[in-house]
């Protein structure tokens, strides 16, 4: 089921958020061979010059590139680039960022792994404060309030309307490659949500998002026994993203761009890891909300079809990083009843059964709700 | 080299010390946490320019170890990336079973025997629970620490389980421990491999030897069939479905006691459920646990009691005859512990055994 979202435009600039790296504006002027590190450093701003408006009625699950592409819809050859940072650099140090420390939410003792480089890891000025304080070993559960205040994107100047956006865009994204490359949907959902943990990490000011889409598909692919060859990962994100065939985009760009696309993405599956501390397991909601409303004899109903739709929805939102399993399967559950005028009070227990109360339910619906 | 030398320091804080393996990724350092103090054994994995990316099977243990958390199982310390390597860091763990069993000077009584396999299948049954199957049980996976509490380890083989029509491969285990269903080819296979292995390790640590010792995977039938004879239709009426299934000429089960002379009723009565040919059939790990073995005189001793192999130094091959031994004492395998005093012990170290997870063939 596809629902039409209409998101009302708000005038901002954009960054491009396609891995566009090898257009005239970085290999003009035989700078080709300029250090990795100098293009991080140049092209860490999210902004530029240019203004642009969001596209109205942006339909998530429609394979159409325009889904998140017309956000982003400043012509390549006027934008800035932006690089996720190297995680080696020719040191053989790997990328961590400083921790930041101040603004920390009371309701949890945040402190971040120790930093593991030989010496110090450079980064650039616009990306001081890149890694946020949800540093953690496992990923905790955070009030909405909390991820919305203390993003790490919120002191490069990306407010939550705008990160919203940028999370819709590369859930719609990983959902056109998942299904291009034929990855079950559990799949395609897990690598949304190491992309929200990676996010509430790491700043978008500082990586491109569809670059970490594109590595965080690779990588939940291979953890999920279901391995896709990087090559064709490659090749299928880039199709999407310049909306070209692949065997012309090697006309468009210099030799060596595939090369240089490969590596870009190794580097960013590696930052994943070390972003979440190789914390990999996402746990779903289908299987709670499948096996309680099979208890209680709903178990071929239309409601259970709109509740699993409602969930996979959900998947672009940031309840995975809030809300335990059950608690966002009984909130899809409430909220298929409320659609479909069912009552389920009238089924005992049913709450009980989903081990959450009226509060969270409450919370989970209106976070539902507010994706349509 | 001092300890102190800079060289020696991995990623600002573990002081690698010596070198206790090679397996087929890599390296396995002890190393020193200099955070804690904790001795540690850090697995280097390398990365180099692979071009497929972080290494499957390294993944696959890290995701599957992180989930994982129990006395019986060895605890995934930390994970990272350094100078073109990922590092696994585990708790430091003593010594194997293998060694346990090998070394001729450590008398194990019924009591050490009971122990060591009841710490075997609760590591087994918390895996199952979490429906994970092992696929790797050997006894140089089974890893003892100082405490003498016996853990599962190396989860490189490991695999979720559960969807009723998932495929998987069948070239999992090292041979000797393979359940009669992998080598016909199942592809659909469940819990019941990991029982059978551990069937093997259980008559292992009776006999002081590898129980079945097959030089093929025909081979390996034709052992498993003298032992227990050859399964009928009546045993294991889906046998004949199995893709590498071939007949082979009939041989009555020969008595267990004949095989096993000097165990208990009840060892035996345990042994021959986790023997079953028919999987559907086969004891599972909880009821394993919950069988009278168990429960019965003498009970399991504590870990702390259990006999353990001398540390390296005070090692003496002299100490016993090496020729004593059974010619090939350990399965053909990729990835072998550096342990005291076992050069003599070593078997084959033909690597075509246990199938690397390439792209051809992930599950």
């Amino acid at each position: 089921m596809s629902f039409v979202r209409n998101y009302q435009a708000e005038d901002r600039s954009l960054h491009s958020g396609y891995w566009s790296t090898f257009d005239g504006n970085n290999y003009g002027n035989n700078n080709r061979k300029r250090s990795r590190n100098n293009y991080y450093n140049r092209n860490c701003n999210i902004y530029n010059d240019n203004r642009t408006k969001f596209g109205d009625h942006f339909n998530f699950y429609n394979a159409d590139h325009a889904n998140y592409a017309r956000y982003d819809a400043v012509r390549s050859s006027l934008k800035r680039r932006k690089y996720s940072a190297p995680v080696w650099q020719e040191s053989q140090q790997y990328y961590v960022p400083p921790m930041v420390h101040d603004n920390i939410p009371s309701a949890y003792n945040f402190q971040g792994p120790p930093t593991r480089s030989d010496g110090d890891a450079s980064t650039s000025a616009s990306c001081k404060r890149d890694c946020s304080i949800f540093e953690d070993d496992k990923p905790v559960f955070m009030s909405r309030d909390e991820i919305d205040r203390h993003s790490p994107s919120r002191k490069d100047g990306i407010d939550v309307h705008h990160e919203t956006h940028l999370r819709y865009s590369y859930c719609a994204f990983l959902q056109n490659l998942g299904m291009r490359l034929e990855l079950p949907q559990n799949i395609i959902g897990t690598a949304m949500v190491l992309c929200h943990r990676f996010f509430v990490r790491r700043s978008h000011a500082c990586h491109d998002r569809f670059l970490i889409a594109t590595a965080a598909l690779f990588l939940t692919a291979k953890s999920e026994e279901a391995p896709r060859h990087l090559n064709n990962v490659l090749r299928t994100s880039s199709e999407i993203l310049y909306k070209q065939d692949f065997a012309l985009l090697s006309y468009r760009f210099p030799v060596d761009w595939f090369e240089q696309y490969r590596e870009r993405v190794l580097e960013a599956e590696q930052l994943i890891l070390t972003t979440l501390n190789f914390e990999l397991n996402v746990q779903h909601p289908y299987v709670p909300l499948t096996s309680v409303l099979n208890k209680l004899g709903l178990s071929k109903t239309v409601l259970v079809n709109l509740a699993l739709n409602l969930v996979s929805e959900g998947l672009r939102s940031s309840l995975w990083l809030q809300f335990k399993p059950h608690h966002i399967a009984a909130g899809a559950a409430y909220l298929a009843a409320k659609f479909l005028n069912m009552d389920l009070a009238a089924y005992q227990n049913i709450w009980q059964e989903f081990q959450t109360t009226p509060s969270i339910l409450q919370d989970v619906s209106q976070q539902l709700m507010e994706l349509f | 080299m001092s300890d102190m030398d800079p060289s020696k320091k991995v990623a600002d804080r573990y002081l690698k010390r010596e070198v206790l393996g090679e397996g087929t990724y890599g390296v396995v350092y002890k190393a020193i946490d200099t955070h804690t103090g904790q001795t540690v054994a850090i697995k280097k994995i390398r990365l180099g320019k692979q071009k497929e990316g972080v290494n499957f099977t390294a993944l696959r243990e890290i995701k599957l170890l992180k989930e994982l958390k129990d006395p019986n199982i060895v605890e995934l310390i930390d994970a990272f990336p350094h100078k073109g390597n990922l590092h696994l860091v585990f708790e430091f763990m003593e010594t194997d079973l293998e060694a346990v069993i090998r070394d001729r000077n450590i008398f194990l009584s019924p009591s050490d025997t009971k122990s060591y396999l009841q710490m075997t299948l609760k590591g087994l049954a918390y895996c199952h629970k979490k429906w994970v199957l092992h696929r790797d049980m050997k006894p140089n996976n089974l890893l003892i620490g100082s405490n003498g509490q016996l853990k599962l380890a190396d989860f490189g083989l490991a695999r979720m389980f559960g969807s009723p029509d998932r495929r998987f491969t069948h070239q999992v285990f090292a041979r000797w421990y393979r359940a009669p269903e992998l080598l016909f080819g199942a592809k659909q296979y469940g819990p019941g491999v990991d029982v059978w292995a551990a069937g093997c390790i259980f008559a292992e640590l009776l006999l002081r030897r590898p129980f079945l010792q097959g030089t093929s995977d025909i081979d390996q039938l034709g052992k498993i069939f003298s032992a227990f004879g050859t399964p009928t239709a009546s045993q294991w009426p889906d046998m004949v479905y199995l893709p590498d299934y071939v007949e082979y000429q009939y041989v009555p089960a020969p008595p267990l006691r004949s095989l096993f002379p000097m165990v208990t009723d009840d060892a035996l009565d345990l042994l021959s459920k986790m023997f079953t040919y028919d999987p559907k059939a086969r004891i599972s790990v909880q009821q394993a646990l919950e069988h009278r073995y168990f429960s019965s005189a003498p009970l399991p001793s504590d870990p702390d009691k259990l006999p353990r192999p001398a540390p390296k130094r005070e090692s003496r091959t002299s100490d016993f005859n090496l020729q004593e031994g059974p010619t090939v004492l350990s399965p053909p395998r990729k990835s072998r512990r550096v342990m005291p005093g076992r050069d003599g012990f070593e078997g084959s170290s033909l690597q075509a055994d246990k199938v690397d997870a390439s792209f051809g063939d992930f599950n």
